[in-house]
């Protein structure tokens, strides 16, 4: 048998066939300022021009070795096609909801799910996804994040109403989901027919340090489930913060990479995870971005022997890393791996 | 129990279970039976609001019941607050409160908000993604005696030590108090800042201190 190619390893990883050596994909953002630069591909522009959008993704993989190629940077894509009003952001932070649509239950009616191939930015993330599935010719996995069902109704009620409906009118915040699950469905199934090999489900604001477990198990993982029942492709889903007590539910969504935030103990999630890969956790911040070679290279090999199956930050990788901190972690990774 | 008692015991358990109605009836009946306004909210509502924060603490409630008590709290302030006497609330101190740019957290700044209003400051709320000059402006215009600066994230805090730059060279005359997940007492002493605090509650006490009530 032949090596296998950077997509088949990460596939055979999330299929549970081929879990001895990790992969070095990375399923969250990867778009930093040197990588900007060295593809001319810069923020904001690059969230909405399909060209910049897929070489900056590319650029991960050719100037860090990152294996993996990953659209979109931010997590406004949805939000924006559903009418929120965005502020595009600029080299260092990403585009962010500055006005949220659903003030009541009118204003949910009159939203539809948007059309992936018309809406707003959604067709640029496809168009992207299908270039980098060209220029890849099929080797490196393309990977389309979408927004998870939680965070995109905080997007579209504003998070704090959202959280306060949880008691003035529950039935509405299931009908918010609802909506949200169906939006999610419609862009994801999108990404997987422009060519994604791989979907990425992020929902940052169903955190446990948000909403607890119980209204996680109850509100979110079984309109994840949902969603993942949809796919063609192994689901990876990340949830930020400390997600310990939330483990079990998130693997029973049926995704089958879980993604850690640095918060959560390798060792520990491997107790509460039964068939999926780990995915993590190198701290994007304290160790990616400011750490010492030394602490990125120690942390790089703890992630492994503790059994990550794929290595890669705990969350999105801020956009001042530094390149050579990028390829630190990758090259140890990689050497290790080699051992194995 | 003297009925006084009996009302700040209200207040507080409406505060902790996010009972806004009976947060606001008890409110109105303090008033009724003319109980001191600053009283209900320092010795009925905060109290209330700590037992929150530290249920928090523990991962015993989250964040949704936390927003339901600074609701109900909120509410029974607003009924509360046309009662405290002037005097009082001057005394108390105005603060420039706003999260910084690039960072759109606000949850935590808005319970900073709350409770500080509930203890009697003055809060000018800038909102969220504030840049470095309008935190400037408006301390050199409401001529402020604190700007409190919040950040969730370690991309945005790095924008701090501009605005207290920006301070100094403007010659504002102000206190700065920081705080936020990943900022901490050494980061608020690297860049000058005169204080730091974890939580809302704290944050309070650090406002009450330098102010030197
Ligand atoms: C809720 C949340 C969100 C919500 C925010 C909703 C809102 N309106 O605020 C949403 C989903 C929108 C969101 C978005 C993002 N988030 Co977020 N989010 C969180 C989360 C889970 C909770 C924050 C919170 O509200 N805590 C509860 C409140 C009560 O606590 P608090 O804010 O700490 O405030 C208390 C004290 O700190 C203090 N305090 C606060 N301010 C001040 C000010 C002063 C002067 C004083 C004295 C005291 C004080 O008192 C408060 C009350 O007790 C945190 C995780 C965490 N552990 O904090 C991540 C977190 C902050 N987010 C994070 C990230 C990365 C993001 C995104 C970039 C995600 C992405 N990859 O796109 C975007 C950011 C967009 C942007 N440009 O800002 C990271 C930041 C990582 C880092 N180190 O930089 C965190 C830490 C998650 C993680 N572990 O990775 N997020
Ligand atoms: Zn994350």
């Amino acid at each position: 048998m032949g090596e296998l190619t950077l997509k088949e390893r990460y596939l055979h990883i999330l299929e549970g066939r081929d879990i001895e050596r990790p992969s070095c994909a990375c399923p969250l953002q990867t778009g930093t300022i040197e990588l900007m630069k060295k593809t001319d591909s810069f923020w904001p522009q690059a969230h909405s021009d399909a060209l910049k959008m897929a070489r900056l993704s590319f650029g991960a993989w050719k100037y860090t070795g990152i294996e993996s190629a990953r659209v979109p940077f931010c997590l406004t894509v949805e939000a924006e096609a559903l009418g929120c009003t965005i502020k595009q952001g600029d080299l260092i932070s990403q585009p962010s909801v500055q006005k949220h649509p659903v003030s009541d239950k009118k204003s949910l009616e009159n939203l539809a799910v948007p059309n992936p191939e018309k809406d707003k930015r959604m067709p640029v993330i496809g168009t992207a996804v299908s270039m980098l599935k060209e220029w890849t010719d099929d080797k490196i996995p393309i990977i389309g994040g979408v927004v998870g069902p939680f965070t995109l109704a905080g997007h579209l009620r504003g998070i704090g109403d959202l959280l306060l409906d949880f008691f003035d009118n529950p039935g509405f915040v299931e009908e918010i989901l609802d909506f949200s699950k169906e939006v999610c469905i419609s862009f994801s199934n999108y990404l997987e027919d422009q060519g994604a090999d791989s979907i990425t489900i992020i929902d940052p604001s169903a955190t446990t340090e948000l909403i607890g477990p119980e209204d996680f198990k109850r509100l979110v993982a079984p309109r994840i489930e949902d969603i993942i029942k949809t796919l063609k492709t192994p689901a990876v889903l990340h949830i930020c913060g400390d997600t310990t007590a939330i483990l079990d539910a998130m693997e029973k969504t049926g995704a089958r990479g879980i993604s850690i935030d640095h918060l959560v103990d390798i060792e520990t999630a491997k107790t509460y995870l039964k068939n999926s890969a780990l995915v993590g956790n190198i701290n994007p911040i304290d160790t990616l971005m400011l750490g010492s070679k030394e602490k990125i290279e120690s942390e790089t090999k703890a992630c492994i022997l503790k059994g990550a199956d794929i290595i890669a930050p705990g969350c999105g990788i801020s956009p001042k890393t530094p390149t050579e901190n990028i390829v630190n972690y990758i090259n140890v990774a990689k050497k290790i791996r080699g051992k194995l | 129990m003297e009925e006084k008692e009996k009302i700040f015991e209200t207040l507080k358990s409406a505060v902790v279970s996010g009972d806004h109605e009976l947060a606001i009836k008890t409110a109105k009946r303090a008033i009724e039976i003319g109980i001191d306004a600053y009283v209900c909210i320092m010795e009925g509502l905060s109290p209330g609001m700590q037992v929150v924060s530290d249920k928090y603490e523990k991962r015993e409630v989250f964040v949704p019941q936390i927003l339901r008590s600074a609701r109900a709290m909120n509410m029974a302030v607003d009924i509360l607050k046309p009662h405290i006497p002037v005097s009082s609330v001057r005394t108390n101190g105005k603060i420039v409160l706003g999260v910084v740019a690039g960072d759109i957290h606000d949850i935590g700044k808005n319970l900073v908000k709350l409770l500080c209003e509930a203890a009697g400051f003055d809060v000018i709320d800038l909102g969220k993604d504030v840049p470095v000059e309008k935190f400037v402006e408006t301390a050199k215009e409401e001529a402020t005696d604190i700007v409190g600066m919040s950040a969730l994230m370690t991309t945005s805090m790095i924008g701090m030590p501009d605005i207290i730059k920006s301070l100094k060279e403007q010659n504002v005359n102000c206190k700065v108090i920081i705080g936020g997940g990943p900022v901490s007492q050494s980061y608020a002493d690297s860049i000058g800042a005169d204080g730091y605090a974890a939580d809302a509650a704290k944050a309070v006490k650090l406002v009450g201190k330098l102010l030197g009530g």
